[in-house]
């Protein structure tokens, strides 16, 4: 017994200096006579990433294997979606994490950038980034907007708080009877009144991926998938007319007017318009609409995108009874009035679907959020009127003959559930007419087999690693321009999506006016990444990874 | 057997008062929230805080569980679903039927199916047919669901166009008549009860198997026969009366696994069920709800189970109470 | 006498016998029911198979390949590979080893749990067998995917977490079956004689209730092992089990939800597929060989 013991402790004792005597020996650069001693303290970083969605779970493993590459050891910690979220957004406690952002119509990115009371969780504060952000909010002359922004991502790209990856296609995907189907990044119904079976039955079936949450109002909604179900029911002020290059034209108001110093804007109403039960749309359905989201008892989230409004603050808390910042001039006239310049504010309240006021007078505005009964069979001033929804299974829209730009030429939209594999199935076999499709190239050879149409385009959205930037490691900017370096971001868009995506350059989406084409990312290049992580302190061990240089 | 009865009916109430406060402590002990798969950029962490309050998420686990017990047994109120805020018993009623059709469905023919099967296969015992029922039947309880699942759509659905690729109904569709309705759903039934049934077929038929190997061995079996009946009549009208005593009790006891294949077989072809409520309900951490969900599926095990025993004991007359 | 009445009694002085004792007895019927040494050879197989995969693989069990996503099986790799390029072979491989050791596990732990509340409900009776009676009322009244869902959803996705769900959900039947022998042994005359004698109890809970035990222990935990392998596989297959780049079977066998899989890329999903349903079905016909073998009714 003591023998065995013995042999050990004399084993370990020449193990640990030959161990010590390989790792300092490691050569780095040739030109350099210096041989560096390591510390023990390997470059370890823990990449986080939830479950959920395949392509990022993959790409998890291929970044894995790009640092240790270049000697960074990665550990990879998956998480449930449900659990991450809190951990990244609420306690910051991670290295690096993979997630991906869906974009608003509008650019401002106030509420993922901004330093406080924001989505951001690497905890980036450079003072040049909030005085960005908020100029660019501040006006609303798109060159000058775009002038902002382009400066602001270029800080971005300097500062590498993320690692953007890619923006994947969307696709949808649809039977030709169906005509002028046509989705863009920003959705699908921009033109549904001018939609028509060409041929066969007198409806279009969509399907999406999952269930309503039965939030059928644009006040109180929060998936997308109640978008889909309810959107072709309301209808706002103004809409983004698709083929002039988005611009506002006028919807249920006759004009809108801004004030020079764009904080005043008076809308003129038509006075033609009736609600699908047939009672008239007047200018109190417009105040009661915007007054229930800022209501103290407001059961939505959409409250802050107002709170630039005058009186806001004095209405949400309760002590004003009225919300000075929209003002009902009389029948058919609208005033709103803001504190501020507000850029995304205007598009937003201008296409904002109005709901009637007559069908939710009678309740608390508090009890709108527990389950009306015109939530879950909305009634609005759209083309389509809303018939039924059928829990879990579909929701149906039919045509409104008293639409103010006359009756849309398709008679039923039937929007209804099946899981990604399923609608593939249906499109092919018929039960379904349009879909939304993961992006596959096999796929799309059989859709196109099948005379189907596919419309695919780059998504509002994108997949991004984030960068704790208070942690010891990753607080120098070497490291983390190292870490781009190191990954072949435009290997990951070919190998992962055969072609089907576009590398991410910076925050900005390829599909929106605020894109810069001319930013340049920082290029692959791993013979880099090595440079500034020896630089850095961090120094290659004879195992394969850095370890920190002693002082 | 009155008092045993009694006894029973008492115990079911500590034991769902003992899975409800198992199941909620779990489910708290996840971490996130309600709130947590909100991520959307437009929101503020304001509103996400003002919303933990409007669900009462500020106060502490006991006292929530609290509430939701008062209110349950005060009121019969399941509360409200975090996640769409329309009542909970509302959204599981409207699931439940679909979820309660195929799983009823599935028992039925699985029962009707395996029986004869069981009694063909014990009476030819080491034939070449019992040998291949009874691989047959360990066979089914050797497919995964959801890849028997996908390979019947694949086939029947998408290659041979015979049958529906999934939900429940043909969506938006008007019905002249409950026939036609119900002959709509039938035939999106067809291969979801295949699927699901394929396991409990498997099952009753060893069952089944089994216990009549038992009962053929007794001794009244035996003296039947020598009395001179008919071999079929000595079977069907004095054997499987007593065999299928423990074959239904089975199926009383088999509806918690018939309850967890409904939920994948449901994920598979998109039924709208209480199967696929329950993961989303898991997923968002919508208490309320899956407090709904597991006390009902719960219920209905429970209650499954005291008829299975009470039907034993009423069946077989040699059953006596501890 | 006789040769064989002398060597009877010579056999009966050496305390040797030939008469065979009940594990022989036992061993000898099973060995008689052929489809269930077929299984056992084909579960043998996988055994070796799985546990010789660093030896036996042709490529590295994570290694990428980007560049050769979904090729079908060739010399180089034998069964293609999947959508990340790496070998399917390899995989199924490791994957055998992760879904059968969590079966393995899973089972061990439940038998563990069975056995000591199994135990002490029959030992103490009364007040601990009814509490834990209806403890196994409550565990049983489960759907059992549900409180998995949950449970993964707490515990996170990993192996461990699935075997400790696995074990933690499925030990009724073991307590139950152990529960049963003790009320039996409680209520003959052993243990009275036992007790007479002097003799510990532990001793008899050795000696007589554990034998007896075993039998329908044995089916329970070959049929457990097969259900175990199962629920990983749909536990794993709803992104609750086994996280990748880890392979299983159960989550190689996620690649069938993609309709384009199922279609084009059979080599993705049907050996995963095939291999959960060959060592399930044999698990099960051994333990239905297992159940003939120990029945003593059957006629030989």
């Amino acid at each position: 017994m003591i023998k065995k013991r013995m042999l050990f402790m004399l084993v370990v004792l020449f193990l640990v200096p030959f161990l010590m005597l390989t790792a300092c020996t490691q050569d780095t650069a040739p030109e350099e006579e210096v041989v560096y001693e390591l510390t023990d303290e390997r470059l370890t970083l823990t990449l986080s990433y939830p479950t959920g969605n395949v392509t990022r779970m993959r790409n998890a493993e291929i970044i894995q294997q790009f640092l240790a590459d270049i000697g960074i050891e990665i550990e990879l910690d998956i998480q449930e979606f449900g659990t991450l979220v809190p951990q990244v957004y609420e306690e910051q406690d991670f290295d690096l994490y993979l997630m991906g952002w869906s974009l608003a119509l509008d650019p401002d990115p106030a509420g993922i950038w901004l330093s406080t009371d924001s989505w951001n969780s690497v905890n980036f504060d450079h003072p040049d980034n909030d005085r960005l952000i908020m100029a660019g909010k501040a006006t609303l002359d798109q060159n000058e907007r775009i002038e902002i922004y382009n400066q602001w991502q270029a800080l971005l790209v300097e500062e590498a708080p993320y690692v953007w990856f890619y923006a994947e296609q969307e696709a949808w995907v649809a039977n030709p009877r169906i005509a002028n189907f046509r989705p863009d990044s920003f959705g699908v119904y921009w033109n549904v009144w001018d939609w028509e079976a060409v041929e066969g039955a007198d409806q279009a079936i969509i399907a999406v991926w999952s269930a309503p949450e039965g939030k059928l109002n644009p006040n109180l909604s929060e998936s997308v998938y109640d978008v889909y179900s309810y959107d072709p029911v309301f209808a706002g002020l103004m809409r983004y007319d698709p083929d002039n290059n988005y611009e506002l034209v006028p919807e249920l108001a006759k004009s809108i007017d801004v004030s020079d110093d764009n904080l005043t804007i008076t809308f003129e109403l038509r006075d033609d318009v009736f609600f699908h039960d047939g009672v008239p749309f007047t200018a109190e359905d417009v105040k009661f609409t915007f007054e229930w989201m800022c209501h103290p008892d407001y059961t939505g989230v959409r409250a802050s995108y107002w709170a630039d409004f005058v009186g806001f603050e004095e209405f949400n808390s309760g002590e004003a009874d009225d919300l000075a910042g929209v003002e009902v001039v009389d029948d058919y006239t609208v005033i709103f009035r803001l504190a501020q310049v507000d850029a995304p504010v205007l598009g937003r309240l201008a296409t904002w679907g109005i709901s009637p006021k007559h069908v939710f007078a009678g309740k608390s505005i508090a009890d709108l959020g527990l389950g009306h009964p015109a939530v879950i069979n909305p009634i609005g001033a759209g083309p389509y009127k809303f018939v039924r929804y059928v829990d879990g299974q579909f929701s149906e829209m039919e045509a409104y003959e008293g639409f103010h730009r006359g009756k849309p030429a398709l008679n039923r939209i039937i929007v209804k559930v099946a899981a990604a594999e399923v609608a593939q199935a249906e499109l092919v076999t018929g039960e379904t007419d349009i879909a939304w499709v993961q992006p596959d190239v096999r796929d799309f050879e059989l859709y196109e087999a099948e005379g189907l149409v596919i419309h695919d385009m780059p998504a509002n959205a994108y997949q991004y690693m984030g960068i704790q930037l208070d942690h010891p490691i990753l607080s120098d900017k070497r490291v983390r321009h190292a870490i781009t370096y190191a990954l072949d971001r435009q290997a990951m868009v070919d190998n992962l999506f055969d072609g089907l995506a576009l590398e991410q350059v910076c925050h900005m989406s390829s599909v929106s006016w605020a894109y810069d084409p001319t930013i340049k990312p920082l290029p692959f290049d791993p013979a880099k990444a090595a440079e500034l992580l020896d630089e850095a302190g961090w120094r290659m061990g004879s195992d394969g990874y850095r370890y920190r240089v002693a002082e | 057997m009155r008092q045993y009865l009694l006894r029973r009916l008492l115990q079911v109430i500590p034991t769902l008062l003992g899975i409800t406060v198992i199941v909620y402590l779990i489910i708290n002990a996840a971490p996130g929230s309600p709130v947590s798969g909100m991520i959307d950029p437009t929101i503020t962490g304001e509103a996400l805080e003002i919303r933990k309050q409007q669900l009462g998420l500020d106060k502490p686990v006991y006292y929530r569980y609290g509430i939701w017990l008062s209110e349950l047994v005060t009121e019969g109120n399941l509360g409200y679903s975090t996640r769409t805020r329309r009542p909970v018993a509302e959204m599981i009623q409207s699931r439940l039927g679909p979820t309660l059709l195929l799983t009823m469905s599935s028992m039925i023919l699985s029962f009707i199916i395996a029986v004869p099967i069981g009694v063909l296969s014990a009476t030819r015992q080491y034939s070449r047919l019992d040998y291949f029922f009874t691989v047959f039947a360990i066979a089914g309880v050797s497919i995964p669901v959801f890849f028997l699942g996908v390979a019947m759509i694949k086939i029947f659905a998408f290659d041979l166009r015979l049958f529906p690729v999934g939900g429940m109904s043909t969506a938006g569709a008007y019905y002249s008549s409950w026939l036609q309705q119900a002959a709509d759903i039938l035939k999106h039934l067809f291969l979801p009860l295949i699927v699901l049934s394929c396991a409990q077929v498997a099952m009753f038929v060893r069952y089944t198997r089994s216990s009549m190997l038992e009962v053929v061995r007794q001794d009244y079996v035996r003296t039947a026969r020598a009395k001179g009946l008919s071999e079929r009549v000595v079977i069907y009208k004095h054997a499987l009366r007593n065999a299928l005593i423990p074959v239904i009790t089975v199926l009383g006891l088999s509806l918690p696994f018939l309850f967890s294949g409904a939920i994948l077989t449901e994920a598979v072809f998109a039924w709208p069920g209480m199967g696929t409520l329950n993961i989303t309900a898991v997923t968002t951490r919508d208490y309320p709800l899956l407090m709904g969900i597991n006390l009902f599926l719960a219920l209905i095990v429970i209650l499954g189970n005291l008829l299975a025993d009470i039907f034993y004991a009423v069946a077989d007359p040699r059953i006596r109470f501890d | 006498m006789s040769q064989t009445e002398s060597t009877c009694i010579s056999n009966i002085q050496n305390n040797k016998s030939n008469a065979l004792s009940p594990s022989k007895l036992i061993w000898r019927r099973f060995r008689r029911n052929k489809i269930a040494m077929v299984s056992l050879v084909i579960l043998i197989l996988m055994v070796i198979l799985t546990a010789l995969a660093p030896v036996l693989a042709t490529h590295g069990r994570d290694t990428l390949s980007l560049g050769l996503k979904e090729k079908p099986p060739s010399a180089e790799n034998w069964l293609g590979t999947d959508a990340l390029g790496r070998d399917i072979y390899t995989r199924l491989l490791y994957g055998g080893r992760i879904s059968l050791s969590v079966g393995l596990v899973a089972t061990a732990i439940q038998l563990f749990i069975g056995i000591i509340m199994g135990s002490l409900a029959g030992y103490y009776g009364r007040f601990v067998d009814t509490l834990i009676m209806r403890i196994t009322d409550m565990v049983l009244s489960f759907p059992f995917l549900a409180l998995a869902i949950v449970m993964a959803a707490i515990l996170g996705p990993s192996i461990y977490n699935t075997m400790l769900i696995i074990g933690l959900l499925s030990w009724t039947s073991t307590c139950r079956i152990i529960r049963g022998q003790f009320l039996s042994i409680k209520q003959t005359e052993y243990m009275e004689a036992a007790h007479a004698l002097g003799l510990s109890e532990l001793r008899i809970i050795r000696r007589h209730m554990l034998p007896n035990a075993m039998a329908p222990l044995l089916i329970n935990a070959t049929l457990a092992m097969a259900s175990a392998i199962l629920i990983e596989a749909g536990l794993s297959f709803l992104g609750l089990g086994v996280q990748l780049p880890t392979p299983s079977w159960g989550n190689m066998l996620e690649a069938a939800r993609n309709m384009r899989y199922i279609m084009h890329s059979w080599w993705l999903w049907l050996p995963p597929g095939l291999c959960i349903f060959l060592a399930v079905l044999s698990i099960n016909l051994i333990g239905d060989g297992l159940r003939d073998a120990f029945d003593p009714r059957l006629k030989q």
